[in-house]
């Protein structure tokens, strides 16, 4: 038999150049449908990456976002959060060079402190404003020693240095102060600070106020649990972790004891509402899934679609091909058998096609779609032609002799 | 020994088929038709038999049951002495039976070589041999080497009608079934496929079944038998 469809694959060259021609079409036309499938879906797993959920901690109302007096608790929980990632927060604190006595604080009090976890915590500041000579930024930030780095005009202004120990004495705002009139503190004794950089002047300002002295957030927490105060953060924001999960993640948050914000609430300075900004992300997905399913359902269309295309073809190359058929049944070749040599052709060729296919769309196709691709239009294909040759099989040898051809 | 080459009666007594009152009727979803009503007869090894009869008189559904294409519908069929309904059919047919028709039927995509190779290529015999042979059944029946390469439509219906009963001698039966193998030649061609049929018959002990319209072949039969209205009766043998 291996020998009749060699024969058959040489002699009959227009019709087989037909059939690998469709194959090749189908080839294109399903890695065009899965390449969509997959490009949808590798966006939606992107979307993560490329619009991310901005969350920040408000007041109730939700009217601001910094300026708040944010629990350590909170903070503490949302870094130990799964669900949360590049988490920053800051908190501000006002000094004076030196010790002095508390009843003159207003003639030295001119230095806005600030703890921060990272660069972008503190407003506009990037690590690239930032100067150190003796390690990197991510290092001092996440360090709990009492450094600091200062703003660059400050520096030149009170003669300072890298590298100098200055002493500073800090106040703290009161979270029990009235709306409106903040109330501030000393926090006990001076701290000394070693200054291990410098950094650029700020164009926007954080809180309202030009940030002069950053140290580390965990030197500030430090500092407040030295003195037997509780630290607050000024503001908190951050991403979720992963916006696919975006259910789970508002729970958490719950747990953890942020509300949503409420527009009747008063105004107040405690920071226990969050803001989560989905809509973009959430609209994206949304239209991305809905593609997404929309075309998978179309996979059990396009499979029959290809299986009849597979069903049409063989009967039509079957329909051409009965008297073969018949012989080959009168030759005693038995009626399962005798319609393999059709089959065995037919799908030799749709094999054919999408080598040649494959060989076309891997220029665009990743090779898992390739094999999806391949592995469907076999399948289905072999399906139809079985339903077709299997249809002609079923015939009376004599009448499918009596028609002529 | 393959199934369908069993036989007990062949040998001793030159009855290879038997029909015993056979019959036939054609099932359709809307109607039923009668073909054969009780037909009986023998066929011998040796012998040249035609059956004659008008069109529709059930000639080719008889000898599409002596075939095995089909079963009778009553009565019984006997193929060396077995129930053709318990033999493997298929096997009968590559093995031992063969038929031609007037269309010729060879394989388009094979050529005439080829296709005489074809029912040893079934048989598993060895590509040599299988070649040798297969020009030997051709030289047989009279067709030249120069025709051996060439596709069926490139020669003439004799060629092809002579190609054919070289196929049927391939496949190594002793039966030869043909429907009206004459109806598409000229009286020159029809006289050579006469001539090669009485002498596989009467030289190879062939057994020959002959459905034909045409009287000089009948008239060269040893037995013929007429065909009516599905019934089967002897004219001359």
């Amino acid at each position: 038999m291996l020998y009749y469809i060699k024969c058959s694959l040489m002699r009959r060259k227009a019709a087989n150049l037909i059939t690998a021609g469709i194959s090749i079409m189908l080839v294109l036309l399903l890695n065009l449908y899965f390449g969509s499938v997959r490009s949808y879906q590798a966006q939606l797993s992107d979307l993560a990456e490329n619009v991310p959920i901005f969350c920040q901690i408000t007041n109730l109302n939700g009217t601001m976002g910094n300026g708040l007096f944010i629990s350590e608790s909170t903070v503490e929980a949302l870094e130990g959060s799964g669900q949360v990632k590049d988490l920053s927060y800051m908190a501000v604190m006002m000094a004076g060079e030196g010790d002095f006595q508390d009843a003159e604080y207003s003639k030295h009090l001119n230095l806005y402190v600030v703890g921060a976890n990272n660069a972008r915590a503190v407003g506009e500041l990037t690590n690239d404003m930032i100067h150190m000579e003796s390690q990197d930024t991510d290092a001092f930030f996440a360090s709990d020693r009492m450094e600091c780095i200062v703003n660059e005009k400050v520096l030149a202004k009170r003669g300072w240095k890298v590298g100098d120990r200055i002493t500073l004495k800090c106040y703290y705002y009161d979270p029990a102060s009235e709306l409106h009139k903040i109330d501030i503190h000393p926090m006990g004794q001076t701290a000394e600070a070693e200054i291990v950089g410098t950094m650029e002047e700020i164009s926007g300002k954080t809180n309202a106020i030009s940030t002069d002295v950053v140290i580390p957030a965990r030197a500030a927490r430090n500092l407040f649990k030295q003195s037997g105060l509780t630290f607050f953060a000024d503001t908190v924001t951050f991403h979720v972790g992963n916006p696919l999960l975006l259910n789970d993640f508002k729970e958490e948050m719950q747990n953890i004891g942020l509300m949503e914000t409420s527009a009747e609430a008063g105004d107040s300075y405690t920071g226990c509402a969050l803001v989560v900004r989905d809509a973009e992300f959430i609209a994206s997905a949304t239209d991305l899934r809905r593609s997404i399913e929309m075309l998978q359902s179309f996979f059990p269309v396009v499979c029959i679609l290809v299986l009849l295309i597979g069903y049409v073809v063989s009967s039509l190359a079957g329909s051409s091909r009965r008297e073969e058929f018949a012989l080959m049944r009168l030759q005693g070749v038995k009626r399962r058998r005798a319609f393999l040599p059709f089959l065995e052709e037919q799908m030799l060729l749709v094999a054919l096609g999408c080598l040649v296919g494959d060989a076309v769309a891997v220029a665009v196709s990743p090779v898992s779609v390739i094999v999806k691709v391949n592995g469907v239009l076999l399948l289905a294909y072999l399906i139809g032609a079985m339903a077709a040759y299997g249809q002609m099989s079923r015939k009376n040898v004599v009448s499918l002799l009596s028609i002529r051809r | 020994m393959r199934p369908g080459m069993e036989g007990k009666m062949g040998a001793d007594t030159g009855k290879i088929i038997e029909a015993e009152k056979i019959g036939y009727v054609y099932q359709s979803k809307y109607q039923k038709t009668r073909a054969l009503t009780e037909v009986s007869c023998s066929f011998e090894r040796g012998k040249v038999y035609a059956i004659t009869g008008k069109s529709g008189s059930g000639k080719s559904t008889f000898l599409s049951l002596l075939a095995g294409l089909d079963v009778p519908t009553e009565g019984n069929l006997y193929i060396e002495g077995k129930d053709i309904r318990e033999i493997d059919r298929d096997a009968y047919r590559m093995n031992r039976a063969s038929v031609i028709y007037q269309a010729f039927h060879l394989f388009p995509l094979l050529t005439v070589l080829e296709n005489v190779m074809f029912p040893m290529q079934l048989q598993h015999v060895s590509k040599k041999e299988m070649k040798e042979r297969a020009q030997a059944f051709l030289s047989k029946v009279g067709l030249s080497d120069t025709l051996y390469g060439k596709m069926p439509n490139m020669v003439s219906g004799g060629e092809q009608q002579r190609a054919a009963i070289a196929r049927a001698m391939a496949s190594g039966g002793q039966i030869l079934l043909a429907d009206e193998p004459t109806g598409n030649l000229d009286s020159q061609n029809e006289a050579v496929i006469v001539e090669l049929l009485g002498k596989m018959a009467h030289e190879e002990n062939y057994t020959v079944i002959v459905v034909t319209h045409n009287e000089k072949v009948a008239e060269a039969a040893d037995v013929v038998y007429g065909m009516s209205d599905g019934r089967l009766e002897v004219v001359r043998g």
